[in-house]
């Protein structure tokens, strides 16, 4: 039982610190600590500009509306640190479903998020407690299988359309009939 | 007829209109692609997808752990739930790993190298040289007389993401073997041990506390194996023992890791023989810094309790870690 003293001590004092200091979830302070509004807007500017230069995210985004989306990054970030904001933006698998997305990218887009907030001097304990509320979001935006096609391929059976007879081989793509009078 | 031709060339120049302007936002498509395409962006500017080619070491960083000392992913002395290497559920990757372990007694070297594949299996394989130095000579065996344990590991992920199943409780577990084979067969049998090679069945549990950066990670194993292996397996008797294994560690910044791990043992060969001291539970303090994805460094303080001489044994331990 003596020898079980040492490190029950240690992973008390490992235990202690982070669960007495902070609790889960959004909170007004956490919103606070990032900045507030001001704060949230410069990190998503911070957040873009470092995607824009990771070769693994910049094809998401060199077509994209980037102005709205990083307007709608910060109402969502605003929301999950507990500001006074409204997220109303599309459902987040939505927004990705077209889109194939790997681990490889979802990752690089949360190191890119975490350079961002070092950038922005946010402490590292906060930063885990904003991912640790984002982090659920992988299962709605990575398909490790191929995505499904935005739309899918028009299929007709081939004997769906039945050409009469008498009308000259590609006739009825080539022609175009005005209606009658 | 006159109506019917006055209708034609009517539709007709509508119809030309009509496909005039459709033709222009195709055209300015067509020119914006070449355009594009000129300009060095990607050629499949329709769909974005990812790179059809192979990519590598996606994981976060630190997030496939360091190696333990039979080569497995996962902590020091004990492995956790994660798969090692950088590779993502879409990647393979590997590291291979050289630790060292010196006591005031005692030497142990370990190297080994591990694969992950697509996030689910590993594969390791490592050797671990435990140096008996003066020891060696005080009993009679030759000075720096050594056993050597070669173990080839498996692990898979059967459930849960360690780090992204951040809205429940849900750990990632995996279970694991380590088939390990002596190369001191006779001297263990000779010492007491039944056999000098065995297989530990474990099952492991991990889960990170993201919004509390702790890390905790259990694991439950199966064995015989006396001072993991370096010494034989059985011996007071022949069956399995079940051990707890378990590491606490805290996140202190994006490249370091500060934590504990207990590692109880079971005490079969000292029932066998009495002339050696007991078996003792492992326990150390440790800390991890992995200055990019590539690399890591692991300086930790281990207590290794009483190995076969009464002396307690308090070590240092070094270990490196490179992969991809």
């Amino acid at each position: 039982m003596a020898r079980l003293t040492i490190p029950t001590l240690l992973l008390a004092a490992i235990l202690a610190g982070p669960l007495a200091g902070c609790a889960a979830g959004p909170s007004p302070d956490l919103y606070q600590t990032f900045g507030g509004q001001p704060g949230v807007v410069a990190l998503v500017d911070d957040l873009m500009d470092g995607m824009m230069r990771n070769p693994d995210l910049h094809p998401y985004f060199v077509n994209a509306n980037r102005r709205h989306i990083k307007a709608e990054l910060a109402a969502q970030f605003c929301v999950t640190l507990g500001g006074p904001c409204v997220y109303k933006g599309m459902d987040m698998k939505m927004a990705h479903a077209r889109y194939g997305i790997g681990d490889h990218e979802f990752n690089a887009l949360v190191e890119e998020l975490q350079e961002a907030m070092d950038r922005r001097g946010i402490p590292y304990a906060a930063q885990n407690r904003l991912l640790a509320m984002l982090a659920p979001y992988r299962n709605d935006m990575v398909h490790p299988a191929p995505p499904p096609r935005a739309r899918p391929p028009l299929t007709i059976a081939p004997n769906a359309v039945r050409v009469p007879e008498g009308v000259p081989e590609g006739a009825s793509t080539t022609k175009e009939t005005p209606p009658a009078p | 007829m006159f109506l019917q031709r006055f209708w034609g060339r009517f539709w007709g120049r509508l119809c030309r209109v009509r496909r005039a302007r459709r033709v222009a936002p195709w055209a300015g498509a067509a020119l914006l692609g070449v355009g594009l395409t000129g300009a060095g962006l990607p050629a499949r500017a329709a769909t974005v997808g990812r790179p059809e080619g192979a990519t590598f070491s996606g994981k976060l960083i630190a997030t496939g752990g360091v190696t333990q000392v039979e080569g497995a992913a996962g902590g020091g002395l004990t492995p956790w739930a994660v798969i090692g290497g950088g590779g993502t559920r879409e990647e393979v990757g590997a590291t291979a790993f050289f630790t060292a372990v010196r006591t005031h007694d005692y030497g142990m070297d370990a190297y080994g190298a591990l694969i992950g594949l697509w996030d689910r299996v590993e594969l390791s394989i490592a050797q671990d040289r435990f140096d008996t130095q003066a020891i060696g000579g005080a009993l009679g065996l030759g000075k720096g007389y050594a056993f050597t344990s070669t173990v080839a590991g498996l692990k898979v992920r059967m459930a849960g993401d360690a780090v992204y199943d951040q809205d429940s409780w849900m750990p990632q577990v995996a279970l694991g073997a380590q088939y390990k084979s002596n190369n001191r067969g006779a001297l263990v049998k000779a010492l007491g041990a039944r056999d000098d090679q065995g297989v530990d069945l474990y099952a492991s549990a991990t889960k990170l506390l993201l919004a509390q950066s702790l890390l905790l990670s259990g694991t439950l194993r199966l064995t015989k194996a006396n001072q993991t292996g370096l010494l034989g397996f059985g011996g007071g008797d022949d069956d399995y023992h079940a051990e707890l294994e378990g590491s606490a560690a805290l996140l202190l910044d994006r490249h370091l890791v500060a934590g504990v791990e207990y590692r109880m043992k079971p005490n079969t060969l000292a029932r066998a023989n009495p002339g050696l001291a007991p078996e003792d539970d492992w326990y150390d303090a440790f800390v991890a810094w992995l200055p990019t994805r590539n690399l890591a460094v692991t300086l930790a303080y281990v207590n290794l309790g009483r190995v076969v001489t009464p002396t307690r044994q308090n070590a240092v331990y070094l270990s490196l870690q490179a992969g991809f």
